[in-house]
């Protein structure tokens, strides 16, 4: 039996750069940051979703590259579709590539999860069946899609409403399999580790301590609306009270690395939003003085 | 126990189809959230996003119609054409002609209240296609050779030589109706007033971003759908003094651009 060497350490966030506090780019905010000066805009980075910006080549755009020239940009997606057995959009990937190319992004990212098959797409981010069957298939898409972007991929738990029966493993287990295979990224979406811990009946502090922190290259935070007898990720309420304390166990294991709000219907003023970011730094300066103190 | 394509074929039709068969044999459920419930929530969730979507790109019909008629006419569309982008954006492309061939025939005239749906349809796709548009914002200012810009140029008269060419920001429509109250009455943000009527010609057209609609002369409307959409077939505008006098106004609005 040939003797593999150790695999060689992953590097904190592969290695990815921790550009601070961000938040999503959102047309209505477009006239407050074309008016407003770069330097006074309050926030570090900007994340985009993707698909917003491919085939468009109006105002989106022009305030996109204004953008892109004052601060860091990642790419967010929500249509890679990873997970699915319908064959790779190539000509979505091309895209991709082609939108990199222009704003030079930190990162590109998507979820795990799958939106469509037979040429369809729900574009709802669709639960994978947790089994070693979808690991096996999920990790070769991402192999071939990292080839062929030709970088990492980074990707980002899901809100799940349902689980499948056929399912074995925790999701925590198969995202930090998934990356540990692939060598991808992860984004740590902590509002969807809540939401779908009281869809799901887990513990979100399980999941969040089961994750490869060195794989963890960013973290989402975002509100959910509250069904009653369960939650959905519709990023329109701020920051629940019950999603700072995984942040924090979050930041703990995995930080420093980069934050993100989304914040995507009944969208506030800028200033209310980074107000809303303003807490996250509030909570890891209270993770920070507890580990001084311990 | 079903395989990975099976269980997601499974799920996509009974999120978009309905065709949920038997989902306690794949879905868990529990007292909570039953395994019908839970495959509910995804269904909802696809219908209202797709629905969100169109009333985003389609706001005066929406409004016009009022949200029960405009939910009938989303709710068919959905069912009867599923997205097949990586893009929403894509998705609404068809609405138009989706009310176009589902209208009931009204009295038969082109202007039956029926047709009405469409042919709103066509004006706020048309305004989707030119925001989207790479248009002329990002082109450096063609200078005549008088040092003019061409604007300036054709007010004086300089540009009368140029070629011309229609850019990819510019919808041209020939409508049943005339929707020039039905557009100002929104722009006002006063309450919906139904069209004129009357067939109208309408251009669509993108300048410094800001999007307008221009009712068009018949004269204008030819003229600019002979116009090329490449700068490299751009030709010159015919000697006639109705044109002369309104091409500042088509180069301000956006209509035209000159070649080089």
């Amino acid at each position: 039996m040939t003797q593999h060497p150790d695999p060689l350490p992953v590097q904190p966030r592969l290695g990815l750069p921790d550009p601070g506090d961000g938040v999503g780019l959102r047309e209505e905010h477009y006239p407050h940051l074309m008016r407003t000066p770069p330097a006074a805009w309050g926030v570090d980075w900007f994340e985009i979703i993707s698909e917003n910006y491919l085939d468009n080549e109006g105002y989106g755009m022009h305030v996109l590259e204004h953008v892109a020239a004052h601060r860091p940009i990642v790419m967010h997606g929500v249509s890679l579709s990873i997970g699915s057995t319908a064959p790779l959009d190539l000509a979505y990937l091309a895209k991709l590539g082609a939108l990199a190319a222009r704003v030079a992004p930190l990162w590109i990212s998507d979820h795990l999860c799958w939106t469509g098959v037979g040429g369809r797409n729900s574009h709802d981010l669709l639960p994978m069946p947790l089994t070693e069957e979808s690991l096996a298939h999920t990790a070769a898409r991402v192999r071939a899609v990292q080839d062929f972007l030709c970088r990492p991929i980074v990707l980002e738990n899901p809100s799940t409403y349902l689980a499948f029966r056929s399912s074995h493993m925790p999701e925590w287990e198969f995202i930090g399999r998934l990356a540990e295979d692939t060598g991808c990224g992860l984004l740590l979406d902590v509002n969807n580790v809540h939401v779908s811990a009281v869809n799901q009946f887990f513990d979100p502090l399980a999941y969040i301590d089961a994750i490869p922190a060195n794989h963890v290259v960013q973290i989402h935070l975002a509100g959910p609306s509250d069904h009653g007898t369960h939650l959905i990720d519709t990023h329109d309420h701020p920051v629940p009270d019950a999603v700072w304390p995984l942040y924090a166990r979050a930041w703990e294991r995995c930080g420093p690395v980069a934050t993100l709000l989304e914040w995507d219907a009944n969208i506030p003023p800028f200033d209310d939003l980074l107000a809303e970011l303003a807490k996250a730094k509030a909570v890891r300066e209270t993770v920070r003085d507890a580990l001084v103190a311990a | 126990m079903a395989g990975l394509a099976d269980l997601q074929s499974w799920l996509q039709a009974a999120m978009l189809d309905g065709a949920a068969e038997d989902p306690r044999a794949h879905v868990l459920g529990d007292n909570r959230l039953t395994a019908e419930m839970r495959l509910g929530i995804y269904a909802q969730g696809y219908r209202l996003r797709l629905l969100e979507c169109l009333g985003i790109e389609y706001p005066l019909l929406a409004a016009l119609a009022g949200p029960t008629a405009f939910g009938l006419f989303a709710q068919g569309y959905i069912a009867a054409h599923p997205s097949r982008s990586y893009t929403l954006y894509d998705f609404g492309a068809g609405f138009a002609d989706y009310l176009e061939a589902s209208r009931p025939s009204g009295d038969g005239t082109p202007q039956a209240v029926e047709a009405i749906p469409a042919a709103l349809a066509r004006i706020e796709r048309a305004r989707a296609e030119v925001h989207r548009a790479r248009g002329m914002e990002g082109a450096a200012p063609v200078a005549v050779e008088t040092g003019f810009d061409p604007l300036m140029a054709s007010i004086l008269g300089l540009g009368l030589g140029r070629a011309w060419w229609r850019p990819d920001s510019v919808r041209l429509l020939e409508l049943p109706f005339d929707f020039t109250e039905t557009i100002a009455a929104a722009e006002r943000g006063d309450p919906p007033v139904l069209p004129v009527a009357a067939p109208s010609l309408l251009a669509v057209a993108r300048a410094h971003y800001r999007i307008e609609c221009h009712p068009l002369a018949d004269w204008q409307y030819a003229w600019l759908s002979g116009l090329p959409g490449e700068i490299s077939g751009a030709r010159p505008a015919p000697a006639d003094a109705r044109l002369d006098a309104w091409l500042p106004f088509a180069i301000a609005s956006g209509l035209i651009a000159p070649a080089a």
